[in-house]
């Protein structure tokens, strides 16, 4: 049974033009998924409708085996949701937001200093968060959404104004939780976030999912099989560039391998980003 | 109703963002600022502006807090947070009313407790009061629904605390009961003579109160009920 799915998914503010344009998707338990898109593409609408925050939408959602739109509260008990902006109580300390957060769940709940303490924060803070960073007050947020160990988890670019370290952490404790078992549902347009964390991704562009995938195996359906040589030429240094796909060019990177004054060897394999561009013609900046 | 059992944590966090926000400070300063004010002037001006202030005070305040600690919760997003949880919309919204109107009582009663003295039965204006600050929290949440920011909010309530709580239409009332006889908190006015005049019957005052909280009750139902139909957009 997935946890999460979609189909012909379709939705527009009021009377305007629809934002989605029928999507279909699929999430397993304990899957990763990535929702990559560029800014308006539709990434945080989808993410609200399947977080019950929009109604109205078109085609069928299920989750946990169920519709959707016929759900209750009990559903709130088994998701979190991590917003992309720090939407906490700026005059409360970290502790006493998600002490007060924790209050209204029924089923059982992790601590909120060891969720504290698991990303990084500072246990008996008693300041506001709001004399915290960024970082800070987003790691709070992902504390937050973690409080009711939830089986399927939204998260809205999770690793946003986090140094390197703890945008590693924040990783690691992604893949924890899939292991365990939660069902990730991340949007991002971080390509970078996406390709280390997801199962598989889904590219979403004016409203529709143009492609879907393994990162790996994206990459490769759209690999052009060069590989990309600098070999020194007198004072310089001279590109060339092989295919794998025709026996001469591989005897002829072979030759050059074995003899020639080789300076780089690269493969030429796209990019996540490079297979966005390719399936929808724009970039994730939206240029 | 259905996810009752989380009133309790609501109102304890409601209460816990308002005095994070200084709202107790303020509605407790001003109403004990008013009451030396009303002790200073003493005589007849303090017995013309005492149920001015007992009931105008708490109730124009209760409009603006509650507005604006749903400015707060849209501008920190803590709202769309709230929604991500079991906690039922209409407690969402509640809770803060409730709250107000909690610190609403007390400062009308700490305006009379000193300019009057400490007298218990004066404890049973505590209904009407708790009920025109419900009523202005009402007023305050639907106002907060219907402008966008603040600025524009207080700019907009101005025509409502003209009908409701403008304090020059409450001391008319006092002064000219029939003449404004249609506000919708002329009750509190005649409610307050009562008491000072002496109480009524107790199955009678039982019954009016029952009443008037039912009437907020369904003041309440109406809002958190606009609050569950909200649009996308305006969510989005």
């Amino acid at each position: 049974m997935s946890t999460l799915e979609a189909r012909g998914l379709s939705f527009a503010y009021g009377q305007g033009a629809a934002v989605l344009k029928g999507l279909d998707f699929r999430i397993g338990e304990g899957e990763i998924y990535g929702f990559l898109g560029p800014n308006g593409s539709g990434k945080t609408t989808t993410q609200k409708i399947l977080a019950r925050l929009l109604h109205g939408y078109g085609g069928r959602v299920s989750a946990f085996g169920a519709e959707l739109s016929r759900m209750g509260a009990d559903y709130y008990e088994r998701i979190g949701v991590c917003f992309e902006l720090p939407n906490l109580y700026e005059r409360l300390s970290a502790g006493e937001n998600l002490e007060f957060y924790r209050a209204f769940f029924d089923g059982g709940t992790d601590s909120a200093d060891g969720l504290l303490e698991r990303l990084d924060l500072p246990l008996g803070d008693r300041r506001p968060v709001s004399q915290y960073s960024k970082g800070m007050k987003m790691r709070v947020v992902l504390a937050r959404s973690l409080l009711n160990r939830p089986r399927l988890w939204f998260l809205d670019e999770p690793t946003s104004g986090q140094d390197p370290p703890h945008a590693v952490a924040i990783r690691e404790l992604i893949r924890e939780k899939a292991a365990a078992g939660t069902t990730v549902f991340l949007t991002t347009h971080d390509m970078a976030v996406a390709e280390s964390l997801c199962d598989r991704v889904a590219f979403l562009a004016e409203g529709r999912i143009a492609a879907e995938g393994a990162p790996a195996t994206l990459r490769r359906a759209h690999a052009r099989g060069t590989v990309r040589v600098q070999l020194r030429e007198g004072d310089g240094l001279a590109t060339r560039e092989y295919s794998l796909q025709h026996d001469d060019q591989r005897e002829a990177l072979a030759q050059v391998v074995r003899s020639g004054p080789l300076e780089t060897i690269h493969s030429t394999e796209p990019s996540l980003e490079d297979v966005f561009l390719a399936v929808t013609g724009r970039r994730l900046d939206g240029s | 109703m259905s996810g009752a059992h989380r009133v309790v944590p609501a109102l304890r966090l409601a209460f816990r963002v308002q005095v994070a926000a200084r709202f107790p400070h303020v509605y407790l300063g001003v109403a004990l600022a008013l009451a030396l004010l009303l002790r200073l002037l003493g005589g007849e001006w303090s017995e013309r502006l005492l149920p001015v202030l007992v009931l105008s005070e708490p109730g124009t305040l209760g409009v603006y807090l509650v507005a604006a600690q749903r400015f707060y919760a849209r501008n920190e997003g803590t709202d769309v947070a709230l929604q991500v949880t079991p906690l039922p919309p209409r407690v969402e919204v509640v809770a803060p009313i409730l709250v107000t109107a909690f610190l609403g009582s007390v400062a009308g009663l700490l305006i009379q407790a000193v300019v009057l003295g400490v007298d218990f039965r004066l404890l049973l204006l505590a209904p009407p009061l708790f009920f025109t600050v419900v009523l202005s929290g009402v007023i305050g949440q639907h106002l907060s629904a219907v402008f966008s920011e603040f600025t524009r909010f207080i700019l907009g309530s101005i025509p409502a605390m003209l009908a409701f709580l403008l304090p020059t239409a409450t001391l008319l009332g006092w002064l000219a009961p029939s003449a404004l006889v249609w506000l919708p908190t002329q009750w509190a006015f005649a409610a307050f003579r009562t008491i000072v005049d002496g109480p009524p019957d107790g199955s009678l005052w039982a019954l009016c109160t029952a009443a008037l909280l039912a009437a907020a009750g369904a003041g309440l139902f109406l809002v958190t009920g606009r609050a569950e139909r909200r649009p996308a957009e305006a969510i989005a």
